[in-house]
């Protein structure tokens, strides 16, 4: 689930002289976005999502074990609806260490630290949040639980620490950007606003 | 509309209740203990540097929760917060909070009020004060010009944290009416 301003993963990849082939957008955002659009537009990727999304711009839906394999690696995903109704989760297999046991799992908005994703967003497209907390409750028991090795690091899509990480220009105007201003510096702005509304 | 955003610069974060005893005038004021940055990203411009002003310490986070919904314009916060303004009382804003009873027998006493009902279609549909108007909060800034110059305005939501925003916003207007 990339952030919006793709660059650094551009960045990232040609520094391990790789190419971005594929995006895989764990789950749909009501309250962010995501740059699946600007990473298929730069770089010509091909967009992955649940096999149960609706969506208006051509993408791959994945359903339950559909595998992506690549040099020595596996990416194996799981239809995990509960967070969201087309949720999904991915097993990544590094195959130099086992075929047969996944070495981490990217849980999107399905599993979080002590926590799991919130059930109860879905009103707007018609699902209640006892209907997603029990489709949430089956993902974790029968899809995530079963497969994945209590020692393989899950990664989720939020967090605080990952939101700085990928993005270093918030990272830098909290810790430079964010200047205390005058009384009159503030003033200052608020009046120059004022006027650009009384002449529009 | 873009008139109409391109002035919402300093955004105070405080509660509603805190907002409404005292403020800088020209302020809007969205609750960080609260939907915040849903709010935020329907009423305020991307592309427009925000001031904040609040407690400290609160702008971090009011900066990074601006920051995950794409708003990477806060470009500071007021110093000392509501202390800077000790000196200026000319500077400072209020709210009038009323109660329902008291919004009642104002209306009895034939007050001229108009009253702004800021919740959503569906709630409404559930039930509202007679002869309110409904104005939504994500439209009020395009309808502020239509309310009442010769009336008190009061706003009102369900629970009180939309009507601290909107009640915000039209103290805003008045600055630049």
């Amino acid at each position: 689930m990339p952030t919006r301003d793709v660059d650094h993963y551009i960045a990232d990849a040609e520094a391990q002289g790789l190419k971005i082939r594929h995006v895989f957008l764990t789950h749909f955002h009501a309250d962010f976005v995501a740059g699946h659009l600007e990473l298929r537009d730069r770089v010509g990727a091909e967009i992955h999502l649940g096999a149960s999304a609706t969506t208006q711009y051509a993408a791959t839906g994945m359903h339950d074990n559909d595998v992506l394999a690549f040099g020595n690696v596996r990416l194996v995903t799981l239809e995990t609806p509960g967070h969201t109704p087309e949720s999904m989760c991915i097993l990544s297999y590094d195959l130099e260490q086992s075929d047969s046991t996944p070495q981490a799992v990217l849980t999107g908005g399905t599993l979080f630290i002590g926590d799991v994703g919130r059930p109860d967003l879905g009103a707007s497209i018609g699902w209640t949040a006892d209907d997603l907390a029990s489709l949430l409750y089956d993902s974790l028991h029968t899809k995530l639980l079963p497969n994945v090795p209590d020692e393989a690091p899950s990664y989720f899509s939020y967090d605080a620490e990952m939101n700085t990480r990928e993005r270093p220009t918030l990272e830098q105007s909290l810790g430079e950007g964010l200047v205390a201003l005058s009384l009159m510096e503030t003033l200052a702005r608020r009046d120059a606003g004022a006027q650009t509304a009384r002449h529009t | 509309m873009p008139g109409a955003t391109q002035e919402l610069k300093l955004l105070d974060i405080r509660e509603g209740d805190d907002f409404a005893g005292a403020h800088l005038q020209g302020s809007i004021n969205i609750d960080l203990d609260g939907k915040f940055a849903s709010w935020a990203g329907a009423l305020l411009a991307h592309d427009r540097p925000i001031v904040l002003i609040g407690a400290p310490g609160s702008q971090q986070e009011a900066t990074m929760r601006l920051g995950r919904i794409g708003y990477d314009n806060v470009v500071g916060y007021l110093a000392d917060g509501m202390m800077a303004l000790a000196r200026s009382p000319h500077l400072v804003g209020r709210v009038q909070r009323i109660t329902a009873l008291s919004l009642h027998e104002q209306r009895q006493e034939n007050v001229p009020i108009c009253i702004v009902d800021v919740r959503s279609a569906s709630e409404r549909e559930g039930g509202h004060i007679a002869d309110s108007i409904h104005v939504p909060l994500p439209q009020m800034l395009r309808h502020l010009d239509e309310l009442p110059r010769d009336q008190k305005i009061v706003v009102h939501c369900a629970g009180g944290y939309r009507s601290a925003v909107a009640a915000s916003l039209t103290c805003d207007a008045k600055l630049w009416r």
